[in-house]
């Protein structure tokens, strides 16, 4: 904070030295200097600073610094008569916007928001520093912030923080971290000849930042009047990842097999044509080869156990998916005048059963009253018909 | 069902045995022209692609479950009607797939007097229809009409895959209707690693299925079968239709094919997952602990003559679910007759017609005095 100039010290500058080369008000116990004098110095500190610009993580903090002791060193206006409690507010203000700034700077310098320890560390310099800021902008009495209302505040703050840190750090780094992963499994993926594993190891890693992180919250009970649509909405994303994370297993699983026929033929495939004839009996080899190697392998695949779980596993999400998104379309049409299936199929099964009575009281009247003529027909909908003569027509719609 | 390894793969019908250099200008030059007398093919009037062309009536209707009466050729009648049961899963018309290869059309002529059950397309609304239903309601419905028209106290049965599995319970449930039996490449030991539709549906949530689905779309089971040799039925036959596009039979034919294959009704939700459960699963049938409604199907029950057919190269239903059935039944007067067949080609291969059909009606008609 600089101290407040004499009328003395003033004085002497306004004699000696021009306007753009007055002393500091600080620092230099009021000598006069030249204008070279003064920029010299200017110059070395502009120099040290930029020298540091380009590698130094410091830098902002270096500007800070520099802005600061040649302000405080060669800035200060000669004062004349009314301009002095100008100049000190507007100095004041100053001063307080840097040391704002430099609150900013020691926070952006010192946090790594990557560990919770940064946070912690974070959190404790924005205190320090606007403790200094609230002090000298508004002249409060420095605040105590190991006690008293403030402090308190503060603790609760400081807390409240911590803890979204670590909720942050449980439940969305994972996935944040994971998304690093990915970026290596992605790059891996991408790099040389195809390789299903590695496809396999993105997908796996992707669906694991998915399960720790996104998918958690998913699975939240909704509350309040939307809670019907927003669970129905939450379960059918659910219900889709996993079944794009189903079909992409699937596809896996279909994928190795085919890359080792391909090999196996390859290889087999080679012998045919080593003797360097190509007529079409060769020919017609080939494509018997190509589809008797692809069908006995993939028939002897097809008869795993492990097909047979991965196909139902597919299955599965693949039917669960759909159950979702009908739901969610269910309920959007809720507010529609169209009938939903659900709806419908109510009415089917009360038709089902209705139909089901009725021909078990037409069975119980033809039994009682031994009337061979009043037949099923008669009574379930095609009264009145005669057999209709159908040349031709048995199987076709 | 879908089409197991035909003959329509593979190399182009009568390709030359010589071993000429290839050339590739005039491998391209002869595919071109191939392909311009396929779209002549594709375009002529001599197309014909019709399906169950065999002249039949509409005798029974209840929902969407229909009879048809094939109408007789022969004067004569040689034996009981005869009432065939086909699978949920497809169309009976595979067994009047294309006129000179006709099952029905064959039969006729042997005066056998045919009714053949179409199950329909369900919809949304058949959705809770159960095994019971099919069993005591429909199937007995059918059977109680095909006798009262003709006037017989029993018929024979004839079950082709699911509807052989179907005919089995109805037969072990009502053996005093059924004079005999026939089963077609039908399940009913279901404990088999040697298919991989055994092996698949082990693992299938079948409530979740259902639950989600409602009725079982006949797409769903299409991927499920082509699933099980996708490089013949995704690719390989199609290559064959290529390389045979200008022979004018060829074409009918495989269109025809084509036009069964994924003419697939979607299966009755309740149903399907009892059908599945129960048998796929839990292989009851076999064990004589299978629940239809509230009475148990006994297989020792089935005591009149029966012939099982099945196919040795049936990768659908493999010869381990059809093969030893017989040793479970009370019958004394049992036949097993196997093919060296798929799945289709019991109905649609040369064999069929000179093999098949034949031990068919012959086994019917001695049975029938």
């Amino acid at each position: 904070m600089p101290k407040k100039n004499t009328a003395n010290n003033s004085k002497k500058a306004e004699d000696t030295a021009p306007p753009f080369a007055t002393p500091c008000r600080h620092g230099m116990g009021g000598t006069p200097r030249d204008s070279a004098n003064a920029a010299n110095p200017w110059f070395e500190m502009w120099s040290k600073y930029m020298e540091s610009f380009p590698s130094n993580p410091d830098s902002g903090q270096n500007w800070f610094k520099m802005c600061d002791e040649m302000t405080r060193k060669f800035c200060t206006p000669p004062l004349t008569d009314g301009m002095d409690d100008l100049y000190q507010k507007v100095a004041d203000a100053s001063d307080i916007y840097i040391k704002m700034f430099k609150s900013w700077a020691d926070i952006s310098g010192n946090v790594k928001p990557s560990r919770l320890g940064g946070m912690k560390n974070m959190f404790d310099l924005l205190m320090n520093s606007q403790k200094d800021v609230f002090s000298r902008l508004f002249g409060l009495p420095t605040p105590d912030f190991a006690g008293g209302n403030i402090g308190e505040w503060t603790e609760t703050a400081r807390k409240s923080l911590e803890n979204f840190s670590q909720f942050y750090f449980q439940n969305c780094q994972p996935f944040i971290d994971n998304w690093s992963n990915i970026s290596t499994e992605m790059g891996e993926m991408l790099k040389g000849k195809a390789d299903p594993e590695k496809y396999k190891n993105f997908y796996a890693t992707w669906v694991k930042g998915y399960e720790s992180a996104v998918g958690k919250f998913l699975k939240i009970p909704s509350v309040g009047p939307s809670r019907q649509i927003l669970d129905k909405i939450n379960k059918s994303l659910d219900a889709f990842i996993k079944y794009c994370g189903a079909i992409s297993d699937f596809n896996m699983v279909l994928y190795a097999p085919g890359k080792e026929t391909i090999e196996e033929f390859a290889k087999k495939s080679a012998a045919i044509a080593q003797d360097g004839q190509f007529t079409q009996e060769k020919y017609k080899q080939f494509y018997d080869l190509l589809i008797n190697t692809f069908e006995e392998r993939f028939y002897q695949m097809f008869k795993t156990p492990a097909f047979g779980e991965i196909l139902k596993t597919t299955l599965e999400a693949s039917l669960n998916f759909r159950k979702q998104h009908f739901a969610v379309v269910e309920e959007l049409l809720k507010s529609t005048p169209i009938i939903t299936r659900s709806e419908i199929d109510d009415v089917y099964r009360e038709l089902y059963d209705l139909k089901k009575r009725i021909k078990e009281l037409e069975k119980l009247i033809n039994n009682r009253t031994n009337l061979p003529e009043l037949t099923l027909r008669t009574l379930t909908g095609s009264q009145g018909e005669n057999p209709e003569r159908a040349a031709g027509q048995a199987g076709k719609k | 069902m879908p089409e197991e390894k035909t003959a329509t793969s593979g190399s182009p019908v009568g390709a030359t045995q010589e071993k000429p250099k290839f050339n590739v200008n005039e491998e391209l030059d002869r595919f071109q022209k191939r392909l311009i007398r396929g779209m002549e093919v594709l375009t002529s009037p001599l197309l014909d692609v019709e399906v169950a062309t065999t002249p039949s009536e509409l005798v029974y209707q209840e929902d969407k479950m229909r009879i048809f009466r094939y109408i007789p050729v022969q004067k004569k009648l040689q034996t009981p009607p005869v009432l065939i049961s086909y699978a949920l899963v497809n169309r009976q018309y595979m067994l009047d797939l294309q006129p000179d290869r006709s099952v029905i059309r064959y039969l006729l002529n042997q005066g056998i007097d045919v009714y053949i059950i179409d199950w329909g397309y369900p919809t949304p609304i058949d959705r809770y229809i159960t095994l019971e239903d099919y069993i005591e309601g429909y199937l007995n419905n059918a059977v109680e009409e095909v006798l009262r028209r003709s006037g017989a106290s029993k018929l024979n049965l004839v079950g082709i895959c699911q509807g052989g599995t179907f005919s089995v319970m109805y037969s072990a449930l009502h053996p005093e209707k059924i004079k005999n039996l026939v089963t077609i490449v039908t399940p009913v030991d279901f404990d088999t690693d040697t298919g991989l539709l055994n092996i698949w549906s082990r693992n299938l949530y079948v409530d979740k299925v259902v639950d989600t689905m409602g009725n079982v779309p006949g797409d769903f089971m299409n991927v499920g079968f082509l699933l099980m040799n996708p490089f013949r039925l995704v690719l390989d036959k199609y290559i064959g239709f290529m390389l045979n596009i200008d022979d004018q039979n060829f074409v009918n034919n495989f269109v025809r094919m084509e036009k069964w294959i994924f003419d697939s009704p979607d299966q009755a939700g309740e149903c399907w997952k009892q059908f599945i459960r129960d048998c796929y699963q839990k292989n009851l049938l076999i064990q004589n602990k299978l629940k239809v409604g509230d009475k148990t199907v006994n297989l020792q029950n089935i005591t009149m003559p029966v012939l099982n057919i099945f196919a040795e190269y049936d990768h659908l239903v493999p010869p381990a679910c059809s093969r030893n059935f017989t040793e479970h039944i009370g019958s004394t007067d049992k036949e097993i007759a196997s093919f060296p067949t798929g799945h289709i080609g019991i109905f649609v291969s040369a064999r069929s017609q000179k093999e098949i059909c034949p031990r068919l009606s012959e086994w019917l008609i001695k049975r029938s005095e």
